[in-house]
């Protein structure tokens, strides 16, 4: 009788680990087929993290005659592309064309544009978006993207790189922070700077 | 490695997790049932014990499908509710909640909002990009169907340019929603308000239905579609164009007499022209320009951790289900023992009970997962229809990958763990149960 008590005991202990085990990756197993948001859930890093100390102000802002460029940001990631958004403002007299991106850090930058396939979010390569005199483009989640391919190494949060924004008015050079896996916007968005 | 995985259809990434889950099953049943013929035996023993296997396989049954038929669910809502916002791609409004906004334009639940004027209507209609701007007007309703007021354009792009019969000539005309209980030929006076808003008293004014839309799966089903005119014309309001073309149809509007619509839906003639012109259209206290897409899948971000945690309440069921049944199970061994004794007494090899015990575990919980896997897609068939029966839009849950690979997951590890009960039998005093 104690045996089977034993037996019992053993067995509840096993179940209770094997599934729990077993049952993790099956919870976690968010839509493999769009990694375009997957990490967003997946991961839990600090949400914020200031990198005014060390990297000071100007780095959220580049400007040119044309363009206002700020608070450009991506989020870690350690999969081979990375989606950068920033707040673009004409600042100038006529029309701006966002043509696209370069960046040492990947093989190729695209301008990309949201939109929503049997539930399931997608980005399409756009060629170029124009921002009229005195407009604001908001490169965000969800929306309108640059979308970094083929990264040469994993971004990590508190990070951050150069890009090269281009433009039919020229290139504007700027930094781009790398904020959490999950966050939704610049640890700085609504500094006026 | 990784590359490669990555670089593989989805399909074939989806049979290999499967085919991997289900390993464990087709080893443990090839190694057992090597050189044996345990059939005849597990049917013996699955008839004997008929009533408490029959409980088991529906306890199984019923863990597998709610976890199924949840997970399901959530993903047909969620593909109804993003189809159903297809033709949604730019909307502008007066500044507010992009939310309410959508509810009210997208999906018709009526809410109070403010207006955009003429000028802002004709800044957008005239825009070098934009294909087609409907402007709307909400507010009356016939028999629960709400009437919207727009231009042919927009009738004519939601409905695919498949309208039946004709698109409106005159004011009073209308194209009627394929669930909105209206034909060609029917007339209907509108009445004021929607819902438990509406009131008794109908509009004189009389609308004849002369073209009727598709099905869109959309909540537009139930509307009745008229000429923006018409709704301005029935409320006193201007006809949104000057008095010498008052009888006008159609855009262009006249600002001046333009009285105000809640939202401009716009189709725009370029991908890349919807971001240019939300660029071109957000501006701070003027107007909003909003991204159905983007509000619906910041939405369904949220309802992702809703699907986890119903995801963890799902398994931790199906745990206890397991638990429970495997327990019970290895109880039940105790009920055969004297014969499980017997066959050993008369030369069995260890191998052969196992391969039995283990069969019998098998046929319930793979009977159990199959049949909770058939349950799990008829409750999501028949929650599906109750909420498009309720909504109009079309929620079409069927199972999917993940449910498949949560089912042969569950299958492989409480089959891995019913070899315990199986190897107990080997463990039990073999004379002892033969006196029993």
């Amino acid at each position: 009788m104690q045996r089977i008590q034993q037996s019992t005991g053993l067995m509840v202990w096993l179940i209770a680990t094997v599934l729990i085990i077993g049952g993790i990756p099956a919870v976690a197993h968010e839509d493999h087929h769009d990694e375009a948001e997957a990490h967003e859930t997946t991961e839990d890093h600090e949400a914020h993290h200031d990198r005014e100390d060390h990297d000071g102000h100007d780095d959220h802002l580049a400007v040119s005659e044309h363009l206002r460029v700020l608070h450009g940001w991506t989020r870690a990631t350690d999969h081979d592309h990375a989606r950068v958004f920033m707040e673009i403002e004409n600042i100038g007299d006529e029309p701006v064309r966002i043509t696209g991106g370069r960046s040492k850090i990947g093989e190729r930058t695209e301008l990309v544009g949201f939109s929503l396939e049997d539930g399931e979010g997608r980005y399409q390569p756009l060629d170029a978006v124009p921002v009229m005199p005195g407009r604001d483009l908001t490169l965000a989640p969800r929306a309108l993207a640059l979308s970094v391919d083929g990264l040469d190494r994993p971004l990590a949060e508190g990070a951050s790189f150069p890009l090269v924004l281009t433009t039919d008015h020229g290139d504007i050079e700027m930094t781009i922070a790398v904020e959490a896996a999950d966050a939704e916007q610049h640890s700085h968005a609504g500094h006026a700077h | 490695m990784r590359d490669l995985w990555l670089s593989l259809p989805a399909l074939a990434q989806d049979l290999m997790v499967l085919a991997a889950l289900l390993v464990p099953i087709v080893a443990i049943s090839l190694f057992l049932n090597r050189r044996f013929a345990v059939r005849s035996l597990v049917s013996a023993m699955l008839w004997r014990f008929r009533w408490a296997n029959l409980t088991f396989v529906a306890l199984i049954a019923i863990a597998v499908g709610m976890g199924a038929g949840l997970i399901a669910q959530e993903q047909g809502i969620r593909q109804g509710t993003a189809s159903a916002a297809d033709k949604f791609e730019l909307i502008i409004s007066a500044p507010g909640s992009e939310m309410t906004m959508m509810l009210a334009s997208v999906y018709l639940q009526p809410s109070d909002v403010a207006l955009l004027d003429g000028e802002v209507y004709n800044a957008v209609a005239n825009h070098e990009q934009v294909e087609v701007a409907a402007p709307l007007a909400f507010g009356d309703s016939y028999e629960g169907a709400p009437i919207i007021g727009t231009t042919r354009a927009f009738a004519a792009y939601l409905g695919d340019q498949q309208i039946s019969g004709r698109s409106w000539q005159g004011a009073f005309e209308a194209i009627a929603g394929a669930a909105s209980g209206l034909a060609i030929g029917d007339r209907f006076q509108p009445s004021h308000g929607r819902g438990d808003a509406v009131t008794e008293m109908a509009h004189d004014e009389e609308f004849t239905v002369v073209g009727t839309l598709p099905r869109t799966g959309t909540p537009w089903d139930r509307a009745i579609l008229v000429p923006v005119e018409a709704v301005w014309i029935v409320h006193g309001l201007a006809t949104g164009h000057a008095p010498e073309r008052a009888g006008q149809i159609g855009p262009p509007f006249d600002a001046a007499y333009f009285p105000g619509t809640p939202a401009i839906i716009v189709k725009a003639k370029e991908l890349w022209a919807n971001y240019a012109l939300h660029s071109e259209f957000n501006r701070q206290n003027e107007t909003m320009a909003f991204f159905p897409a983007t509000v619906l899948s910041e939405l369904y971000r949220v309802m992702g951790d809703v699907r986890q945690a119903m995801s963890v309440m799902s398994v931790v069921t199906q745990i206890l289900v397991a638990a429970s049944v495997l327990l019970a199970l290895f109880i039940l061994s105790r009920l055969f023992a004297r014969q499980m004794a017997l066959l050993r007494a008369v030369g069995a090899p260890g191998r052969f009970l196992v391969a039995t015990v283990w069969g019998y575990c098998a046929t319930l919980i793979l009977t159990g997962t199959g049949l909770g896997l058939a349950l799990g897609q008829g409750a999501a068939s028949i929650l599906s229809a109750v909420i498009t029966k309720r909504t109009d839009i079309l929620v079409q849950a069927s199972l999917g990958w993940t449910e498949l690979h949560l089912a042969a997951g569950f299958a492989s590890g409480v089959l891995l763990l019913a070899l315990i009960p199986a190897i107990a039998v080997l463990r039990q005093p073999l004379l002892e149960n033969l006196r029993a």
